[in-house]
């Protein structure tokens, strides 16, 4: 059930006894920019570890422990031209405990106080909570270069988007943005945040739909600016492909391969594109697996994966440096053979059922109904289960082949193990 | 059938052993599109001594083999079992850890086809020197890139201090060089050893029949003859009670942005499986979330003064035969962090001495977490351990927790928190070029 609870505020109940917990997610989304970025996650972790009801971890920490271990958390993410700020709390549901405390509404009340009552002093953020939070920030940004499928990812992420700088730096910002905060300028930034961010409310369970509502309609939640938010940025394909690369004392190295699909989510070519992925990269069946890992024993990971919002496809490998041409050749062939239609129907079929196996599958997790509600809202569509299905069942041969036609290889970066 | 309801959780697990020995579990979920199998067998990286099955004598094995051997199970001459999970719509794993391997599939469809092509594809073992020997590159591969993780470096070189003379210091996929060592023979060795229906579990949760998923899988087990079973005879090297085979200290140089420390303690008394390995689980789980969890005084001293950070984590290990803890996190200043931790376990009587409060609170924190995993069919799933903790399952757990005094605390902390036990490992960036 969805309910407007002011312009821009939208709040979605969604009734099941499938699962033991109730989950209930707060959103703020707002147009992706690049000077926004940072900030947007520091808040993340600071309305993640303090509120002036509960102002320091310790505090927080009781409170979640005394709704059964209620699961807390913030944090960011961007979705094509898009940036959101989001915090959820998971609690069990109280039938299935020995209490008789009302668990859920304990844990909207708790949210509601974390948002609307931060811990601020004279119009500016706690001044030793916010220095923590930054120097803690700056670690974990730090820390995970430490991560090279993940570095290699970035810097792939980094040569696709040259274009767009809020593209190109990661959802949670940079240590050099940081150094320029301050506690009073974020406290006023939150403000704006608040006022005019568009607020998706997401309510997942076995809940009292009306009592959920009421609780909600207290918080007296005002209009925001009505203009709907563009859902998807476009990459821009360069036509040619251009490698960068960097040598690092590691075991493996690392192979990241960006291309132009202007595919985006449930257009024309979306079904297919689905369908495309699953037989290029995108599960064990798929053409890189099989030829890359499984026949040349070239790799431990190959794989593909589509980015809808953005209009790009990539692929990630990590081998051993010296066999760099080999796989870029072989990925290459791959992909050529998708275009010509050297794939059997038998391998579609199983790649289609692949996919719905995913799909009903994740109608197992909580979050998922979650995560569709939002992007529901920022599409301004929605799709049944059933009309999902049928969509990838009646995707064909050709349709597959028209989609690798659309694939171009645009951009490259090759982390190369070795001495440094 | 054994059929255990658990009323307030509103969930029924069946049980039973088939003649072959297999032991089998059942828990319908309602509600749910998935069905989520497990197949194990009690064999993992530790066992790579033993009396392979037919023979007389000790044999040591090259590390690593059990991971090979589940690498190589789903090569068949003709096919490969992901192709015929592939075909049924499902999706299929394997995993290997110190004690046991894994064979599993979710799928929300075709149940019956996939349960018998996990079944089928586990109990017909196919290997040929031709592709043990193509293996070797892909695994090769694998090693290397748990060799460029840190966090994975860290974790396996406490062990090292822990466990010098124990086979739980050597990677679970071996090294380049041990894996360059195993033949076919080998696998089939191991396979005949530990592959028979008497040392594997097949547990099965999400949608499903219980009634329906025994007979197919009666029927597919019957249809198929076994040896009469060997009762397994492993080497694993006793480690010392007294802990005086532990290194205390050791660290390394790697290329990272920040120093990473981890400091081990090791449960130097042998835990008896069954209820008791559950008990003593969820008390060593209690005794930490008092002693560093967010709602302790240590937590939040030592992360105001900077010492820790949301980096910050601990684990408890249980597994037949060991069991250790571990504290672990990036810092600026690993002595410092070092120092701070020991000194928390050393005097833990101060965060622990006349807490009942928190207790009831860590408890109730631990039951609803309980809850939360009820969610999901792989949490059911993989904390099934039979062999560790009988034919227990996460429902179990609560009244468990709920039962344990803050003098059960108090004994497994005088037990375990040793300073003898208590080992130092660290990684230190590589100074920058």
């Amino acid at each position: 059930m969805q309910v407007q609870l002011a312009k821009g505020v939208q709040l979605t109940t969604v009734t099941s006894h499938q699962f033991k917990t109730n989950q209930i997610i707060v959103n703020f989304r707002a147009p992706l920019k690049r000077d926004e970025i940072t900030k947007r996650a520091l808040l993340s972790n600071l309305l993640e570890t303090s509120s002036a009801d509960y102002p320091d971890q310790r505090a927080l920490a009781h409170a979640l422990a005394a709704m059964f271990g209620a699961a807390f958390g913030a944090g960011v993410s961007r979705k094509g031209p898009t940036h959101s700020l989001q915090l959820a709390i998971t609690v069990p549901n109280e039938r299935y405990l020995a209490t008789d405390q009302a668990l859920t509404a304990s844990a909207i009340d708790f949210l509601q106080k974390i948002i609307y009552r931060p811990l601020v002093n004279n119009q500016q953020f706690d001044q030793p909570t916010f220095d923590r939070q930054v120097t803690n920030l700056q670690a974990s940004i730090e820390s995970l270069a430490d991560d090279k499928q993940y570095y290699a990812a970035q810097k792939l992420n980094e040569a696709l988007f040259v274009a767009d700088a809020a593209q190109q730096v990661p959802s949670f910002g940079t240590v050099a943005d940081l150094s320029t905060l301050s506690a009073t300028d974020l406290y006023a930034y939150y403000q704006t945040v608040l006022a005019t961010n568009q607020i998706d409310i997401i309510v997942m369970g076995d809940v009292d739909v009306e009592a959920v509502t009421t609780q909600w309609r207290q918080v007296g939640f005002t209009d925001r600016p009505t203009s709907q938010l563009t859902a998807f940025y476009r990459h821009q394909n360069t036509g040619h492909y251009v490698e960068t690369s960097e040598q690092q004392a590691l075991s493996q190295a690392k192979l990241n391969l960006g291309y132009d699909l202007p595919v985006f989510y449930r257009d024309d070519h979306y079904y297919a594109a689905l369908v495309f992925n699953e037989l290029f990269g995108g599960s064990p069946l798929s053409k890189l697996f099989m030829n890359v890992r499984e026949k040349a024993s070239l790799a431990y990971y190959a794989s593909s994966s589509l980015d809808t919002f953005r209009g790009v496809l990539k692929v990630q490998a990590g081998i051993d440096g010296k066999n760099h041409d080999q796989v870029l050749q072989i990925i290459d062939d791959q992909l050529t053979a998708i275009k010509n239609g050297d794939f059997t129907d038998e391998l579609v079929t199983q790649v289609k059922l692949g996919l719905i196996n995913d799909f009903e599958s994740s109608l197992d997790s909580q979050r998922t109904f979650a995560i569709q509600a939002l992007i529901d809202d920022l599409t301004q569509r929605q799709v049944s289960d059933d009309e999902w299905l049928q969509q990838i069942q009646a995707v064909t041969r050709e349709q597959i082949q028209a989609v690798a036609q659309l694939v171009t290889l645009n951009d490259g970066f090759f982390l190369n193990g070795g001495a440094a | 059938m054994q059929v255990k309801q658990y009323e307030q959780f509103n969930e029924t697990s069946y049980q039973t052993k088939l003649d072959n020995g297999l032991t089998v579990t059942l828990l319908p979920k309602a509600g749910f599109h998935k069905t989520y199998a497990v197949f194990t067998t009690n064999y993992g990286s530790i066992d790579n001594t033993f009396v392979p099955a037919g023979e007389t004598e000790m044999r040591r094995f090259p590390d690593g083999i059990a991971h090979f051997l589940e690498h190589k199970m789903f090569e068949k001459a003709d096919h490969d079992a992901f192709q015929t999970f592939g075909k049924y719509g499902a999706s299929a794993n394997a995993f290997t850890s110190f004690t046991r391997t894994s064979y599993l599939f979710s799928a929300t469809q075709h149940l019956r086809e996939n349960l018998e092509t996990l079944l089928d594809f586990v109990q017909d073992p196919y290997f040929t020197p031709a592709t043990v020997e193509k293996e070797k590159g892909i695994i090769g591969q694998e090693i290397e890139m748990y060799n460029d993780d840190p966090s994975w470096r860290l974790y396996f070189g406490m062990i090292g201090n822990l466990y010098p003379n124990h086979p739980l210091q050597y990677d679970i996929a071996g090294t380049t060089e041990s894996i360059a060592k195993i033949t076919a023979d080998d696998l089939y060795a191991a396979y005949r050893t530990f592959y028979h229906p008497e040392n594997m579990t097949l547990f099965v949760v999400g949608k499903l029949d219980p009634d329906e998923v025994l007979d197919w899988v009666t029927k597919n087990q019957a249809a198929k003859t076994f040896d009469t079973f060997q009762p397994i005879e492993r080497k694993i090297p006793a480690t010392a009670t007294d802990g005086h085979d532990i290194m205390p200290y050791r660290m390394i140089d790697m290329p990272v942005n920040r120093a990473k420390s981890i400091i081990g303690v090791k449960g130097l008394a042998p835990i008896e499986a069954g209820p008791a390995a559950l008990k003593y689980r969820a008390g060593v789980n209690v005794l930490l979330e008092l002693l560093f969890g967010d709602t302790s005084k240590n937590y939040l001293r030592l992360y105001d003064e900077g010492i820790i950070d949301d980096t910050f984590g601990y684990d408890f290990e249980l597994q037949n035969g060991f069991n250790f803890v571990t504290f672990s996190g990036e810092t600026n200043q690993p002595e410092k962090f070092d120092a701070a931790i020991i000194a928390v376990l050393e005097n833990w009587s101060q965060a622990v001495e006349g807490q009942e409060d928190l207790l009831a609170m860590v408890k109730k924190e631990m039951i609803g977490r309980c809850v939360f995993m009820a969610n999901s069919l792989e949490a059911i799933a993989n904390r099934f351990d039979q062999r560790l903790f009988g034919n227990t399952t996460l429902f179990d757990e609560p009244a468990t927790i709920a039962s344990l005094t803050l003098d059960d605390v108090k004994t497994i902390a005088q037990q375990l928190l040793t300073s003898q036990a208590i080992s130092e490992y660290q990684i230190r960036p590589t100074s920058k070029h």
